[in-house]
């Protein structure tokens, strides 16, 4: 009983007094933060780096860890309570998410973000300790063919972000890709549609584009009428879920925690497809597909329990072969490296309290931030009550702080007042931003996983369906094609029949 | 000499905790100076910039403060340093591709090489690791090469990225290896070594910090170092001269950096507490920890050191015409 004894010395580690209180601490100065609109995991992680810095190696990193959690959830309570998402992930929790918060459920939507994140992170962890190293060797067999054929089925999903027009989602998706083109190719050197800025060389910031998009126009939008907003937010009722609801949940719960625990494995951007593919999939077996987009809770449960399975397997990399899969892992390694540690492979036989002391401790870092977030929902939602004059420049100038702090550069807050005119001219058209920052964030993706796929087969396009795991992608991509179509196709015919 | 230019220069520093009529060199430095580190918190080059701040920020009393502007290949960071206020209080942790590479590769790129900096001095240097997976059928670089030889441009080799010096170096070992082979470009460090992982290329070049963690966990099989010497963490593995290619060296190295017309007494400062933080045993080894090997180099030896490396990436840069417009 190998794992029992790992997971003993894990759990011995992660729950002495000492470690429980940095983890603690660590949820708790991540939420604080992370709750800060534009203050994602990455700019929480950072900023509360050198905090970590005198502790030892393990308390540090379990720290960390609790950061993670704390400011990953964090970003989704912004996202649900006021439409700003912070990172790609939070992007889907905002579409149904911010919509009950409307309807005065943002305690059932923070409840189901809570309790589904916990259960996906308590499954995902299991499996990270049960078949870490032979998951890393899986998701090394996900060359640049699978992974485009990856990208190509997320772009093709992604349409089922919108709830409105089909045409309308593959505009917006096109727009995305478009944005998505700026800045240096990466096989050629070439600057495209840089204007001759040197700032665009790496093409516009995410978070400045999600934030302008989303928040920055939620604000103007907001502002139109703020009399009709405030009459929402005093419809506030119960904080919990209804009995009803918890039922709805549990199925979308637990199909996002399979395809959080899979996808996160990849580290090339499998973490950031999982709360898409989530909610593309609970919107296409949904009883309720109508809801979606007007405040669905499966449209909530499925892509944050997605999310922190993703977000939890993602360590897989990481852990096993020392490499980074995001920034978040990059930035965990680099307090690593502070502390003297270099991952690499050996790190589970070398450190093994290092490494099982952490996955423990991921399960107690998932475990108090419920304990912790669950009593705070009340404060949360009161929030909403806070009159609109004086919480929208407040949130403007966390916004600026925010984008401002992932680069250090005041372009990007630029960048993100030019998004939030454009997100607003946008949203007055009837076009959603959501698909739009799928074809952003899949854009550039695709294009480096198809010219590295044909770089290295020397120009032959067949890589793509004589490789098994590709071709199966491909033919799931063409189904999902096909799903996509058939309801507008049958429209169409219902249509022709009644003239 | 210059020892005691620089601790005349500390006393006169440390007297400027008194009430003083402004002379900016004398009471250098009175307030915070921003270590610029060219490149996202958490890698690498963050974690040897924040060694060496907190080193120089509890010699000077002052903080040093590290402020990471990234981006376009560490260009706008340099960019920045490049054009503040001469004065000491903006400091570069500058790397060989912002300093040597960039200002050949990018043609509008705002400053003037290493002809727009001071440097302070050398932190580290290291030689790169050719590497090639566990399960190759190449044990030793010889055998890569007679391979390439019989098949030309069948073999790949992956690096952080287009100009990179990964890229430029391994060009210049191919081309005097007289082989050739594909460039497969990677968007950074951990994305390429995950690619040379996952099979898809067939060699790469890393630093020792990135390499060592693959050897030793059978990942990786070193087959030469770009050095002047071998590693004694490999004392097998030979150097790129004792397989017989000349001029073919290459080497991944930090320098601390300040704007070009610094005052001079303010350049001294500043290198009295990098050679004093770089000579405590504490930070050494904290370096040693984050993947570094403390190098340092006299300034004379440092300036020739980029003249060389200046021309010689000048020369690749135009020979396989990569300059980005």
């Amino acid at each position: 009983m190998d794992l029992l004894d790992n997971l003993a010395l894990g759990f011995s580690v992660a729950l002495s007094l000492q470690n429980v209180f940095y983890c603690f601490v660590g949820a708790l100065l991540g939420t604080l933060i992370g709750v800060l609109p534009g203050l994602g995991p990455v700019a929480t992680i950072a900023m509360l780096l050198p905090l970590t810095f005198g502790l030892p190696p393990v308390s540090a990193l379990i720290m960390l860890a609790g950061i993670y959690y704390g400011a990953q959830y964090g970003g989704s309570t912004t996202a649900i309570l006021i439409n700003l998402p912070g990172e790609s992930s939070s992007v889907v929790t905002a579409i149904d998410g911010h919509q009950m918060a409307r309807k005065g459920r943002a305690g059932a939507a923070l409840a189901t973000a809570a309790l589904g994140s916990f259960f996906a992170g308590s499954v995902a962890t299991l499996l990270l300790a049960l078949f870490a190293p032979p998951l890393a060797n899986l998701a090394l067999q996900f060359g640049p063919p699978e992974y485009f054929s990856l990208m190509v089925l997320g772009l093709i999903a992604s349409v089922t972000l919108a709830s409105g027009s089909v045409v309308k989602a593959i505009a917006m998706i096109v727009l995305g890709l478009i944005l998505g083109l700026s800045g240096q190719d990466i096989y050629t050197g070439t600057p495209r549609f840089t204007f001759d800025m040197q700032e665009l060389s790496d093409g516009f910031d995410f978070v400045a584009l999600a934030m302008g998009m989303f928040g920055i126009s939620e604000i103007i939008r907001n502002l139109e009428d703020e009399h009709q907003r405030s009459l929402v937010a005093a419809k506030v009722k119960s904080l919990m879920l209804t009995k009803e609801e918890f039922k709805r949940i549990i199925a979308p719960v637990l199909r996002g925690t399979v395809i959080g625990s899979f996808l996160g494995i990849l580290p090339g951007g499998g973490a950031m497809l999982s709360s898409f593919a989530s909610y593309s999939i609970e919107k296409k077996i949904s009883k309720y597909p109508r809801e979606f987009g007007r405040g669905a809770i499966e449209g909530v449960a499925g892509p944050e329990s997605a999310n922190n399975a993703g977000a939890q397997t993602s360590f897989i990399p990481m852990l096993t072969l020392g490499i980074p899969s995001n920034p978040v892992m990059a930035l965990m390694i680099g307090a690593l490296i502070i502390q003297g540690i270099t991952p690499g492979p050996n790190v589970v036989t070398e450190k093994p309290d290092l490494f099982w002391g952490v996955i423990a401790s991921m399960w107690v870092g998932n475990f108090m931030l419920v304990l912790l977030n669950l009593p705070l929902i009340g404060m949360w939602v009161r929030l909403l009550t806070v009159p609109y004059h004086v919480m929208f420049p407040a949130i403007i100038a966390f916004c600026c702080i925010g984008v401002y702090s992932v680069n250090n550069n005041t372009f990007d807050v630029y960048t993100m007042a030019l998004f939030g005119l454009l997100g607003y001219a946008l949203v007055k058209l009837d076009c959603e931003p959501a698909p739009l920052l799928l074809g952003f964030v899949i854009g550039p993706m695709l294009e480096e996983y198809l010219r590295r796929a044909m770089l290295i087969s020397r120009g032959d396009p067949t890589v793509f369906v004589t490789r098994p795991i590709s071709a199966v992608l491909l033919l799931l991509a063409l189904a999902a094609l096909v799903v996509v179509l058939l309801p507008s196709v049958q429209k169409g015919r219902e249509e022709a029949f009644k003239e | 000499m210059f020892r005691f230019i620089a601790s005349v220069a500390c006393a006169l520093s440390l007297l400027a905790a008194l009430p003083h009529p402004p002379a900016a060199a004398q009471n250098f430095p009175s307030r915070a100076v921003t270590v610029i580190v060219p490149f996202a918190a958490g890698g690498p080059t963050d974690a040897a910039g924040r060694i060496i701040a907190r080193a120089m920020q509890s010699l000077s009393g002052e903080p040093f403060v590290v402020e990471n502007v990234a981006g376009a290949g560490s260009t706008i960071g340099a960019a920045k340093v490049a054009h503040t206020q001469p004065d000491g209080y903006t400091l570069l942790l500058a790397t060989s591709s912002a300093m040597v590479v960039a200002p050949h590769l990018y043609a509008k790129i705002t400053y003037d090489g290493f002809r727009s900096f001071a440097p302070i001095g050398l932190i580290t240097e290291a030689p790169f690791i050719l590497l090639v997976p566990a399960n190759s059928r190449f044990d030793s670089y010889d055998a890569l090469v007679a391979y390439a030889r019989a098949h030309p441009g069948q073999l790949n080799y992956g690096t952080p990225g287009l100009g990179t010096v990964q890229h430029l170096g391994l060009e210049r070992l191919l081309e005097a290896s007289g082989v050739k082979a594909a460039h497969v470009p990677y968007k950074g460090t951990a994305p390429s070594l995950i690619g040379f992982l996952g099979g898809e290329v067939d060699f790469i070049v890393e630093t020792p910090n990135a390499a060592m963690p693959l050897i030793k966990g059978d990942r990786a099989r070193a087959l030469a170092v770009t050095g002047p010497a071998r590693l004694p963490a490999l004392p097998d593995v030979p150097t790129v001269a004792d397989l017989g290619v000349k001029g073919a060296d290459m080497r991944s190295w930090f320098a601390l950096m300040a704007p070009r017309d610094t005052p001079a007494p303010v350049l001294a400062t500043l290198r009295s507490l990098l050679e004093r933080s770089l000579a405590d045993p504490a930070n050494v080894k904290a370096l040693r920890e984050a993947g570094f090997e403390v190098a340092t180099m006299d300034l004379p030896s440092l300036h020739k050191m980029m003249e060389q490396e200046y021309g010689q990436f000048g020369q690749i840069i135009k020979a396989q015409n990569l300059v980005i417009r």
